[in-house]
């Protein structure tokens, strides 16, 4: 019964490790600059890790754990502190309470919810900086979100086998 | 059953959690957009965040040596033969430079103008462009530890690209003129008319705002910095008048910029001057 805990315990704990080196790489690959002409086709990545990691380790990855990356994330962006914090806090707050259904759907019909998730962040985050600018509905934030929804299956299958491999060598 | 008490816990803790949460990001938004008393904390957090930028930004300095390296001769000879014929151009074009700068001081000495300092200016390399619609910003490599400070004017080779409006202890975030929330005093080179460059939510498109229907404004004409509002230094070129439309009615024409300078293809910008600096100036 110990040994089955500690079990447990060690898997928890390098599910964090992996968890965090994953969203500085998110980080990284939100660094990389694109090209004037695809600027609105980057994908969410650090969306796209937070929600796999809210849906696959709920205990571990909270909302807490995401404010923080979302006040890294707007120190990142130059944004006011707090857009991107409110927003990764929501989304982890909507995958906790909703992993177990999530998990269950077709991987079509998870990319759909993933688009509506990164869609409606991307509206958020236009909106509160519409607060102190006149800015117009932008189509670059459903490009956004279709890119990261396309993503979506590739990604989840890639972070489950590094994670397959991580958890069974600790 | 550890793993299922654990998950009942969270499903207990997560609603408070959020609204704690949620409500600390508003009022970091809030305050964030009044004052700058959050300045500290983004500064601090910056330390953790520069590092993965500036790996970033190594790879894509390493991507160019390779390339570098793996270009062929005859295209390195052609790059070196143009150098050689755009420094042979320059350096005799700052032979005049040099003989106007001296008759205008002494004319300027004449009039008993005070004479202009030159602008001190530090070299900084783009780290990340972000140009989505809503916001057009830049972060380049060069903080306080150079001396960069806000309200220095950002050029590229070829003309202004933005102002600096945050400065990290090792990073600096640039607005460009192309953001909607950014304006930039200009005149026009033929006539000297002022007027003010408003960006517009489109990258690659400036407007020149409160330009009056029967002001001389032609299509191709140069756009640059007055260096009014103490703000940009004067004489650097910003764009060129892309098209004048006059609809009847309006009390202004309107009118579009074309940026001088393509960001898309530049790597290292320039801070010029400082804001005190330029009060001394004036």
């Amino acid at each position: 019964m110990r040994t089955l805990q500690t079990f447990g315990r060690e898997r928890n704990r390098s599910d964090l490790i992996l968890a965090v080196t994953s969203i500085i790489f998110g980080f990284m690959l939100t660094a990389i600059p694109f090209p004037d002409w695809l600027g609105d086709w980057k994908p969410n990545w650090i969306g796209l890790f937070v929600f796999y990691w809210c849906i696959t380790v709920p205990e571990k990855v909270g909302v807490v754990f995401c404010f923080f990356t979302g006040i890294l994330l707007d120190v990142q962006h130059g944004s006011s502190l707090g857009e991107h914090a409110l927003c990764l806090s929501f989304i982890a707050y909507f995958a906790a309470t909703n992993h177990r259904r999530f998990i269950l759907y077709p991987s079509i019909q998870q990319s759909i919810v993933i688009f509506f998730v990164t869609f409606l962040y991307g509206l958020v985050i236009a909106n509160i900086q519409r607060f102190s600018s006149n800015i117009t509905f932008e189509w670059g934030v459903l490009y956004q979100s279709l890119i990261t929804a396309v993503l979506w299956p590739w990604f989840q299958l890639i972070l489950a086998e590094l994670r397959r491999l991580f958890t069974d060598r600790a | 059953m550890a793993k299922i008490g654990g998950l009942v816990k969270v499903k207990q803790n997560i609603v408070p959690r959020l609204v704690v949460c949620a409500v600390i990001s508003f009022l970091c938004i809030s305050v964030d957009r009044q004052s700058n008393y959050l300045n500290p904390v983004r500064e601090t957090l910056s330390f953790v965040v520069y590092p993965i930028q500036l790996a970033v930004d190594l790879q894509i300095g390493l991507t160019e040596t390779i390339s570098s390296y793996l270009k062929t001769q005859k295209t390195l000879m052609n790059d070196l033969e143009k150098l050689r014929t755009e420094n042979l151009q320059l350096s005799v074009r700052a032979q005049r430079y040099s003989a106007v700068k001296r008759e205008n001081s002494r004319l300027r000495d004449l009039l008993d103008f005070p004479v202009v300092p030159d602008q001190r200016t530090i070299v900084a390399n783009i780290l990340s462009i972000d140009t989505k619609s809503g916001s057009q910003q830049i972060v380049v490599n060069k903080g306080e530890n150079t001396g960069a400070q806000v309200g220095q004017a950002m050029v590229d080779v070829h003309g202004v690209i933005g102002q600096v409006i945050k400065v990290g202890p090792y990073s600096a975030i640039g607005l460009l003129i192309t953001d909607p929330k950014h304006s930039i005093p200009v005149e026009l080179n033929r006539t000297g008319l002022r007027a003010v460059v408003t960006g517009i939510d489109e990258s690659k498109k400036l407007s020149l705002s409160f330009v009056p229907m029967d002001a001389d404004v032609v299509t191709g004409d140069l756009v640059v910095s007055s260096g009014l509002g103490n703000r940009f230094p004067s004489g650097y070129p910003v764009g060129t008048i892309k098209s004048v439309a006059r609809v009847e009615g309006e009390s202004f024409a309107d009118i579009s910029v074309e940026p001088i300078s393509d960001l898309t293809f530049s790597r290292e910008v320039l801070l010029v001057g400082s804001p005190s600096q330029n009060q001394e100036a004036e």
